[in-house]
């Protein structure tokens, strides 16, 4: 009796449990993309928006496409979305996310590269934990940004090479952007040809 | 038939929950500063109450009463992501704002509390007018604290502007010992009626 009921609870438990998992990985699955959509939509086109300065015609959240652009450690494949912008259905900027060290963890900057010319359109930052009213002041800062528009993506971006002028008082911010810009334009130049521009 | 009108209607406002139970407290005075995101947290939990109570009503010949609150929990959680999920990917604006409060629907105690002490004994018909009346009471608890809250202080309703733009707003009740504030008056406002209409029957 005592064994039955015990045996009884575990089967319960376990259905249950089973059960709902499957019903939890459908749903999962049925809303998985649309949450991906929603997610860029709100937090990167924004930056996306700002960083892109060309006249396009479409939505370049929805014609992204998703590259593999390396191996992390453990040997999984980083994907990275790419946006397109495309005017009459032709691809006139590519636009990418990359990471840059700041003074305080990561800055996610969005850089457009314009086709055919290959120069940066514009960059847009993402996200940042720099220090408000000191590293913040290179994050919006218009002159600087400026500086890296309409530069060849064969230009030096990388801090030290003597491109881009820092914002003074701001150099570690400044820097973490400059690596992050100089981070995408080498993913770009990696993945040209598999977007076919 | 008469039963389940009378079930439906009690949660409406005998035991209307957030006032006559004073349960699920937490979410109530966390979101009922507009009431665009009240009745957003409202429909989440009238979709849970309804799926749990419908559920466990079902099933509540085969679930072991040992290990029943496990099983409870089960339903009541998977519910909740499938809230939590589908509000992500189709209402995202309201999902930005209720943020935290979607997935802690599943410690509201209404939920549990309706789960024990009703579905587990009563009939799947019963219990799903019993999901509906308490969930329409919360949606409606809320909204009415939330009305409260937006209009006296913000001066907007749903958003718009009600109040004339001079109106500048009492600041006190966007704040959440506002909220504490205006659910003891509506307590006592409740029972005040409550009071009179059983005087009269006596």
């Amino acid at each position: 009796m005592k064994v039955k009921e015990i045996v009884r609870m575990v089967i319960v438990l376990t259905v249950v449990c089973a059960v709902w998992g499957g019903a939890l990985s459908i749903v999962k699955k049925v809303t998985e993309p649309q949450i991906e959509y929603q997610r860029i939509k709100n937090i990167k086109a924004p930056a996306l928006k700002k960083a892109l300065v060309v006249d396009y015609d479409n939505d370049p959240v929805k014609d992204r496409i998703k590259v593999v652009v390396g191996k992390d450690k453990r040997g999984r494949d980083i994907v990275k979305n790419i946006f397109l912008a495309k005017k009459g259905g032709k691809i006139v900027a590519v636009a990418l996310e990359a990471y840059g060290a700041g003074y305080a963890g990561n800055i996610g900057v969005m850089v457009s590269i314009n086709l055919p010319s290959e120069t940066i359109g514009g960059i847009a930052i993402t996200t940042h934990s720099e220090t408000p009213g000191v590293g913040t002041r290179a994050i919006e800062s218009k002159k600087f940004k400026d500086q890296f528009k309409n530069k060849s993506i064969t230009t030096n971006f990388a801090p030290g090479s003597g491109t881009i002028d820092v914002v003074s008082g701001a150099s570690y911010t400044s820097r973490g952007i400059m690596m992050a810009v100089q981070h995408a334009v080498e993913i770009y130049k990696k993945i040209k040809s598999k977007i076919g521009v | 038939m008469s039963r389940i009108v009378q079930e439906f209607t009690k949660g409406l406002w005998k035991e209307v929950p957030p006032f006559r139970f004073v349960l699920g407290l937490c979410p109530t005075l966390a979101v009922t500063s507009s009431v665009s995101s009240a009745i957003g947290l409202g429909c989440g939990v009238i979709f849970v109450l309804l799926v749990s109570n419908f559920l466990i009503s079902m099933f509540r010949n085969f679930i072991p009463s040992k290990i029943r609150v496990p099983v409870f929990i089960v339903i009541i959680a998977s519910a909740v992501t499938i809230v939590e999920l589908s509000m992500e990917a189709y209402f995202y604006s309201l999902y930005r704002v209720l943020g935290i409060w979607i997935p802690l629907i599943v410690v509201n105690c209404l939920i549990l509390g309706r789960a024990e002490a009703f579905a587990r004994k009563n009939p799947i018909l019963y219990s799903i007018a019993d999901a509906l009346g308490m969930g329409l009471g919360f949606t409606l608890s809320l909204t009415t604290l939330a009305s409260i809250r937006e209009i006296i202080g913000a001066g907007t309703w749903f958003g718009i502007r009600v109040m004339p733009s001079s109106y500048i707003g009492f600041k006190l009740l966007q704040k959440p010992p506002g909220a504490f504030i205006c659910l003891g008056l509506i307590l006592a406002f409740m029972n005040f009626i409550s009071l009179k209409i059983e005087g009269k029957n006596a």
